[in-house]
């Protein structure tokens, strides 16, 4: 699985960042298309793993995208715009969660069945088996320590960037992390994770 | 010290930043790596933390649903739109509003024959509200009697006066004489523009409204 830190498609627009945000500031719709097509992917996954619904992730993401947009203006700094654009998704997310009282243990059956791999049928199985177990681990987690792992070890964000994320100094970021990742271990089941991963 | 510049604290809260490189200070980590090397329990919380990061970094990632570039683009372009024409279409659709409306009116006034001339004071009337002294009804001539008393004294009250006046206009311009051979649409066109009038004419009569503004007439019956 390609991370995106090594997303050879971040790498070219990583360079030109910060022009990208600036001219979509003043106006330029391609260039914010530019932005959508950088971000969409990691965006959607991030808001994916945080509501584990499909469709409600592609309608949350899609918010975020607009509301970023119609609020560039208010982005002092450019260079900040991925981290920017992580705390309007995160903030959106967590509204959504907190109005919906979505059950924490509800997985989308779309999202469970993604995880099969139709190549191989048995491997993928037990492989689809094991994430579906992570992903259900991870939905009973509180959002406020889903969001810090989603971010950290499946989007790859530095503890800077989460920090800015969430508005938080590095310190919290650093400690959320570290008891976050302890909680979800208790949630998951050792005899079958661990078991299989030794 | 962190890159927040808070100092550190215990071990066990450096080892997630361990695991995920975030410690650039070197002699803090070799710190840590004496504790380790010491401290089982600790090694154990290290090693859990690497477990668990290394399941969730394996979690596949789903692709973006098609399209999404192009709805999120279609969204924007379409709230864009909207907030143009939240500025422009109420300007133009009050004015258009208030223009046709007053027009039509005061057409029918004149074929009724109820409009004397405008009155030099229509101009810079009051636009609404009490006024210190008796308006002058534009159509007429006459002075309006001021009634605005009767509407402090209670809304019902005020709607029925109202209801009142409008039915004494309603019933005066059913006198119009209608084109014989004018088309359905017509004669309902001018019968809906005579509605209009009667409407505004109510409001300027029991509220003061000298000025001719229908769309604001038309906005305090709203209210009511």
């Amino acid at each position: 699985m390609s991370r995106p830190q090594s997303s050879k498609t971040e790498a070219v627009v990583d360079t030109g960042e910060e022009l990208l945000v600036r001219r979509a500031a003043a106006g330029d719709q391609q260039a914010y298309s530019r932005l959508i097509q950088a971000y969409q992917s990691r965006l959607y996954n991030f808001v994916r793993s945080m509501v584990q619904n499909d469709e409600l992730a592609e309608d949350i993401t899609q918010e975020s995208f607009v509301k970023a947009y119609f609020n560039l203006n208010k982005l002092k700094e450019p260079a900040r715009f991925k981290s920017w654009l992580f705390r309007i998704a995160n903030n959106n997310t967590l509204d959504y969660l907190r109005k919906k009282k979505i059950p924490v243990q509800d997985v989308d059956e779309s999202v469970r069945e993604s995880y099969v791999d139709a190549s191989s049928p048995e491997a993928g199985a037990i492989e689809g088996e094991r994430s579906a177990h992570i992903w259900a681990a991870l939905g009973k987690l509180k959002p406020e320590q889903r969001n810090i792992l989603v971010m950290c070890d499946i989007q790859g964000l530095s503890y800077a960037e989460i920090a800015e994320a969430l508005g938080v100094p590095f310190g919290t970021v650093q400690s959320r992390i570290f008891y976050a990742r302890k909680k979800l271990k208790e949630h998951l089941d050792t005899d079958i994770l661990f078991g299989g991963v030794a | 010290m962190r890159p927040d510049n808070t100092p550190y604290r215990n071990p066990a809260d450096d080892l997630a930043a361990l695991v995920d490189g975030e410690i650039t200070d070197v002699q803090r980590i070799s710190e840590l790596n004496e504790l380790l090397g010491r401290d089982p329990e600790l090694k154990a919380e290290l090693d859990a933390q690497r477990e668990v990061k290394l399941l969730l970094s394996g979690l596949p990632e789903a692709e973006a649903p098609a399209f999404m570039q192009t709805r999120i683009m279609g969204e924007i372009s379409a709230r864009r739109n909207m907030k143009r024409g939240r500025v422009w279409l109420p300007n133009w659709g009050a004015a258009a509003a208030a223009v046709a409306l007053f027009g039509l009116g005061y057409g029918i006034a004149v074929q009724s024959g109820s409009v004397a001339t405008l009155a030099p004071q229509f101009a810079v009337a009051p636009t609404g509200g009490v006024t210190a002294a008796p308006p002058i009804d534009a159509y007429t001539g006459t002075t309006t009697p001021d009634i605005s008393p009767a509407f402090s004294s209670g809304q019902a009250q005020s709607l029925a006066v109202a209801d009142q006046q409008y039915e004494t206009l309603a019933t005066d311009s059913s006198s119009v004489d209608l084109p014989a051979n004018a088309s359905p649409w017509l004669q309902e066109f001018i019968k809906v523009s005579s509605d209009a009038h009667n409407y505004s004419r109510t409001m300027r009569l029991t509220h003061n409204l000298v000025s001719p503004d229908v769309s604001q007439a038309v906005m305090v019956v709203d209210s009511h």
